[in-house]
C-alpha cells in the first residue's frame, strides 16, 4: 500500500456504490494492518494511558485545589476520537486538563516550537502555536476527523 | 495572480464524452456543522415537506453506532444514535444523504452529465442549508468513483493503471490483492486530490479484471461562501478531477473505454 499521511486522516465522503465499500473496506484493512504494528501505535499507546489517568484524577470538582471544574465527559470522549484520528506514526501529545473542565492535548519539540490544543465539549478546538516567536492560536470545529490544517500545525510542533 | 508552479485550472476545457464511461458512482459533499437543534422528529418533517414537490422519497434513517469509553476492563455501552435522512429520486439513481455534519449527493449509474450533477446537487443542497441553517463550510468534496473492466492479461493491472502493484526485484511473486491511497497537494491551490485504486474480485468471468479507480478532489479551506463561488470551486474541483483520471489510466484502458479495445 502506497499513502502519505494526509491519506489516513482526512475520510472520503461516504458512498452508496458497492465499489464505494469496496474501497472503504480494503482501505480500512489496511489501516488496521499498520495499527497492530508496535512501532506506529508506540506515540499513541502512552497518550491513551495519559487521558485515562486524566479522566480518573479530574473527575472531581476542585481536582486542581483552585476549584476546577470535573472533567468534562464530551471532552474526554473527542479527546479519544482525536488521537484515534491523528496519522499513524505520528508522535502523541501530552495530555492535561484546564480548569473548565476541558482536554488539552499539547506537543512539543526540541527547539522552541510548541502547540496546545484544547478540546471543547462541542468540539470546538482552541489551538495555540507558537512556532519560533510566531504566535498563532484560533479555533477549529473537529467532527470524525482532523482537517489538514491541524495536520500540519502538529507536524511543525513536532519537528 | 497565481505564484510560479502553481496548477493552471481551466474549467473551459472540454473532454472527450467516453462511449463506455466507467463511473459508477459521482458524489459531492458539503460538511460543516448545522446551527440547529438535531432531533430525529423535528428534522424529518422538515426535510419531509421541503421535499413532498420533488421527485424525492424517504428512503430511511441513518444511524451511527460508537460504544461508551470506559478505561476499565468493562467493554462499556453501544450507544446507537441517529445521525440523519437519506431520500432517493423516483426518477433516477440519485440518492442524497441529510446528516447532522454534513450533506451528501450520490448520483449511481447510469451517470449521465456533470451539467445535471451539479444543479440537482445545489438545488438538494440549498434546501439542506435551509433546514439547518449550516453558515461555515468545513470541506467540500467532489468525488468519482470508476469501476474498469478489462480483459485479464499477462502485464494484468499495470496494462491499464498507472499506479499497479510492482513484485520486488528478482522475486518471481504475482500480486494477488491491493490498495493503494494518495493523495497530492495542488500548487497554487487550496485543493488535494485523492488516489485510490484497487480490485474487485470477480466471480462471474475469470477473464476479465475489475479496477476500481476512485478520484477524491477535496478542499476544508472553505467558510463562509456564496453560491456563485461554490458553483466556481465544483467546476475547478471537476477539472482536477478529469486530469487525474485520465492521468491514471493508460493508452490501452482509454482504447476500452472508447469502445476501442
Amino acid at each position: 500500500m502506497s499513502a502519505n499521511a494526509a491519506a489516513l486522516t482526512w475520510l472520503m465522503p461516504p458512498g452508496e456504490s458497492e465499489e464505494a465499500k469496496i474501497i472503504a473496506e480494503n482501505y480500512s484493512q489496511a489501516v488496521e494492518s499498520l495499527k497492530n504494528s508496535y512501532s506506529y501505535m508506540v506515540g499513541f499507546r502512552e497518550s491513551f494511558s495519559e487521558l485515562a489517568e486524566v479522566a480518573e484524577e479530574c473527575k472531581t470538582q476542585n481536582w486542581d485545589g483552585y476549584n476546577a471544574e470535573p472533567i468534562n465527559r464530551q471532552s474526554i470522549e473527542l479527546a479519544h476520537k482525536f488521537l484515534e484520528a491523528l496519522d499513524l506514526g505520528m508522535p502523541g501529545p501530552e495530555i492535561g486538563a484546564v480548569p473548565d473542565g476541558c482536554v488539552t492535548l499539547d506537543w512539543f519539540s526540541r527547539g522552541n516550537q510548541t502547540l496546545s490544543i484544547t478540546i471543547g465539549a462541542d468540539g470546538t478546538l482552541y489551538y495555540a502555536a507558537e512556532f519560533g516567536g510566531n504566535d498563532l492560536n484560533g479555533t477549529a470545529c473537529f467532527v470524525d476527523e482532523i482537517t489538514p490544517f491541524i495536520s500540519s500545525l502538529i507536524v511543525q510542533a513536532t519537528r | 495572480m497565481r505564484p510560479r508552479g502553481a496548477v493552471e485550472i481551466d474549467i473551459d476545457e472540454s473532454f472527450e464524452q467516453l462511449r463506455n464511461a466507467p463511473i459508477v458512482e459521482a458524489i459531492i459533499e458539503f460538511r460543516g456543522r448545522v446551527q440547529i437543534a438535531w432531533d430525529e422528529n423535528e428534522i424529518k418533517q422538515m426535510f419531509l415537506s421541503r421535499l413532498q414537490d420533488t421527485d424525492y422519497e424517504y428512503l430511511d434513517s441513518i444511524q451511527e453506532v460508537s460504544q461508551r469509553l470506559t478505561f476499565t476492563e468493562d467493554p462499556g455501552e453501544k450507544i446507537v444514535a441517529w445521525k440523519g435522512l437519506r431520500f432517493k429520486s423516483k426518477l433516477g439513481p440519485q440518492i442524497v444523504q441529510f446528516s447532522r455534519n454534513s450533506f451528501v449527493f450520490s448520483w449511481l449509474k447510469p451517470y449521465e452529465s456533470w451539467e445535471q450533477f451539479q444543479k440537482e446537487a445545489l438545488e438538494l443542497w440549498a434546501i439542506y442549508k435551509d433546514v439547518t441553517k449550516i453558515e461555515d463550510i468545513s470541506r467540500i468534496g467532489v468525488r468519482f468513483i470508476n469501476l474498469l473492466q478489462c480483459p485479464k492479461t499477462a502485464e494484468s493491472v499495470s496494462l491499464y493503471l498507472k499506479s499497479s502493484p510492482n513484485p520486488p526485484n528478482d522475486l518471481p511473486i504475482e500480486p494477488e490483492q491491493f490498495v493503494h491511497v494518495d493523495t497530492f497537494r495542488v500548487p497554487g491551490h487550496d485543493y488535494h486530490v485523492k488516489i485510490s485504486t484497487t480490485q474487485k474480485e470477480n466471480t462471474l468471468d475469470a477473464d476479465m479484471l475489475r479496477l476500481i479507480l476512485d478520484v477524491d478532489v477535496f478542499t476544508s479551506n472553505v467558510g463562509k461562501s456564496s453560491d456563485e463561488v461554490l458553483t466556481r470551486r465544483l467546476q475547478e474541483m471537476r477539472w482536477l478531477k478529469n486530469k487525474a483520471f485520465l492521468g491514471s489510466v493508460t493508452g490501452d484502458a482509454m482504447k476500452i473505454m472508447q469502445g476501442d479495445g
